[in-house]
């Protein structure tokens, strides 16, 4: 067979000749681009990792609960804060449960569910704030952020642990105000009291000298009636026997209270060296002798005090700043319960005993008192926020409650409350680990 | 300029006027890219209107007339390719209403570097819309074949009037689309 060429055959084959080069290179074009784009997105995808990352770190140290939700209010994502806070209400983990179900079997029995849950709802669905109480005396706060593609944004506060850490840093800010301004106080008293006392013991000492010096005049002008005669009238007319018996119990009084004034400047002193809040080793018999004495003039007109340290080595690990919080509230309930008994019994006959100890590896500080103590009504109440039994406005009911933070939450404690023996109320603090430093 | 709009005006010189035809206006004068279009790239524009004038020497039809054509053809196309920009539409007075805010937001999260022209759509009445188109490019005509392709697409009866241009100004023009009566 022989192959003829086509009229038009070459011209045609320099066309499709083009066309394919012209494919070709449009192909090595695209292979080019597409690299190009593949590395630009590997670099995106890192940039985008890299900023996952800090936003969910960002919002991990939220200390609000964030969490996101889908459309079907699944949560998709939470933060510890929003696990911790409603696992706190349903004692079992939410991740990916339902947010709408979850909150809505949080509430008190006695709540009307229905309501509670259109309220829920039209928060999520209206991007608003709902409040509610839940279980255990929690209240919550609940706001949505809009809703998008993705679902929305939930925040969750646990309001009155917001209240309560507020107080806790308001308190905790006027404390270290105050420290700086008692440390600064008592470093001014230090040395003019220095002075007082050692002006008195000059006093005292040379007032005995001038004793002596009288008795031997005495001594001496007793052969003579007229000598003897112009001294006594020098001894009457100046009071002299009067001044000499006075004197000492004046110089010993001032002496007594020189040696008061220098004891609570030395709690002042230890006490601002201690207002730290952090745990660290802490003579804690040390520590509670000068809460007693710094808070006295609380105590002293209702009650004699009793501190019993049965530690062989005080020094243990606690947050000094904050067991000084507790100790002081204690003490205060205390004085205060036992001042506003109409009672029979004499300020000698009430007292607060404070017993420190030490069981295993727990340090134990037991207060009782011999006041009125908690019902049994009130008695499972004491350490929730804002309960109070004092009359209203007399007190924010907050001193249990961050006493009980205090031992709990930051020493992994545990702090009762119970019946004493004494006739009044026994609060039991224990703080595992208190000596290992 | 988005080499998907070269790639398919070398489809629409091939599939309209043939393989022979398409060489020849791709060889024609000199370009900087050297006629090689992948639709992932982007090219100048210019080299667009070099092609339309290279197709027109070789058809003798008008570049007006070409653009035109090439919108209409592009239009199809683009329908066909890009089906989820206009899923959900079924007429072209609501697709030219969400133009500039819905498609073209699309179109420029998908492509970031895209200059998209202006179009600003008005509705006059029921039956009537305006349609004011301006881009530094200068592709009215294109613009125009587009409305017709779209019109084609949902298969209405619409009448396209447009307004002349001074100067022949390819930059802007007015497009009034109008409903009118099937004529049985």
């Amino acid at each position: 067979m022989t192959r003829t060429k086509h009229p038009d055959g070459g011209s045609n084959f320099a066309m499709l000749e083009r066309r394919f080069k012209r494919e070709r290179a449009a192909r090595k074009a695209a292979e080019k681009l597409l690299e190009e784009k593949s590395q630009e997105l590997y670099i995106a995808r890192l940039d985008a990792e890299v900023s996952l990352d800090a936003m969910l770190n960002a919002i991990e140290s939220l200390r609000d609960g964030f969490a996101i939700v889908d459309l079907d209010f699944c949560i998709v994502r939470s933060n510890s804060a929003f696990n911790e806070i409603l696992e706190r209400c349903t004692g079992s983990s939410v991740v990916k449960q339902n947010l709408l179900v979850t909150l809505t079997e949080i509430c008190p029995a006695e709540t009307d569910f229905t309501s509670h849950q259109d309220s829920i709802l039209n928060a999520l669905r209206h991007s608003s704030t709902y409040e509610f109480a839940g279980v255990n005396g929690i209240v919550l706060e609940l706001s949505a952020g809009d809703v998008l593609a993705f679902g929305q944004t939930v925040i969750l506060r646990d309001i009155v642990g917001y209240k309560r850490e507020e107080e806790r840093k308001s308190a905790a800010r006027k404390s270290q105000a105050l420290g700086s301004l008692a440390g600064g106080i008592a470093h001014e008293l230090a040395t003019p009291l220095q002075f007082i006392g050692d002006n008195l013991t000059f006093v005292r000492d040379s007032f005995a000298t001038l004793n002596s010096v009288f008795d031997h005049l005495s001594e001496e002008f007793c052969d003579s009636c007229d000598r003897m005669q112009l001294l006594s009238d020098v001894f009457v007319r100046y009071d002299i026997d009067y001044i000499r018996s006075e004197l000492p119990a004046a110089l010993d009084a001032a002496a007594k209270g020189s040696s008061q004034i220098s004891k609570v400047i030395s709690a002042m002193r230890f006490y601002t060296e201690q207002n730290k809040g952090e745990r660290e080793p802490v003579d804690i018999e040390m520590l509670l002798k000068s809460i007693v004495t710094l808070s006295r003039n609380k105590w002293v007109y209702a009650c004699s005090f009793e501190v019993r340290c049965e530690l062989e080595n005080t020094i243990v690990n606690v947050i000094a700043d904050g067991l000084t919080q507790v100790f002081l509230n204690l003490i205060l309930n205390s004085a205060e319960a036992i001042g506003s008994m109409d009672s029979n019994l004499t300020r000698h006959q009430h007292k607060i005993q404070i017993v420190i100890r030490r069981v295993s590896d727990d340090l134990i500080i037991v207060f009782e008192d011999t006041g009125p103590g908690i019902g049994e009504s009130n008695i499972d109440k004491v350490f929730d926020p804002f309960f109070t039994m004092k009359l209203d406005g007399e007190s924010m009911g907050q001193g249990l409650s961050v006493s009980s933070s205090i031992i709990n939450d930051d020493h992994n404690g545990h702090l009762s409350v119970s019946r004493s023996v004494l006739g009044g109320a026994r609060f039991e603090i224990r703080i595992p680990g208190s000596f290992d430093y | 300029m988005k080499g998907e709009i070269f790639v398919e005006f070398v489809n629409m010189v091939e599939e309209r006027f043939g393989l022979d035809l398409a060489d020849r206006t791709l060889e024609h004068g000199e370009l900087a890219t050297k006629r090689v279009y992948t639709s992932v790239g982007d090219y100048d524009h210019e080299e667009l209107v070099s092609l339309v004038s290279a197709l027109s020497i070789e058809t003798g039809l008008t570049c007006t007339d070409l653009m035109h054509r090439f919108g209409k053809f592009l239009f199809a196309r683009l329908a066909l390719g890009h089906n989820e920009c206009i899923h959900g539409y079924d007429n072209v007075f609501d697709l030219f209403v969400d133009l500039e805010g819905v498609i073209h937001n699309s179109v420029q999260k998908l492509y970031p570097n895209a200059e998209l022209p202006s179009i600003e759509v008005r509705v006059i009445d029921e039956t009537t819309i305006e349609v004011k188109y301006y881009s530094k490019r200068g592709f009215a005509d294109l613009c125009h074949g587009l409305a017709d392709g779209c019109i084609h697409f949902f298969q209405e009866p619409i009448n396209v009037e447009r307004l002349a241009c001074s100067d022949n100004d390819q930059t802007s023009c007015t497009l009034f689309l109008s409903k009118v009566e099937w004529i049985v």
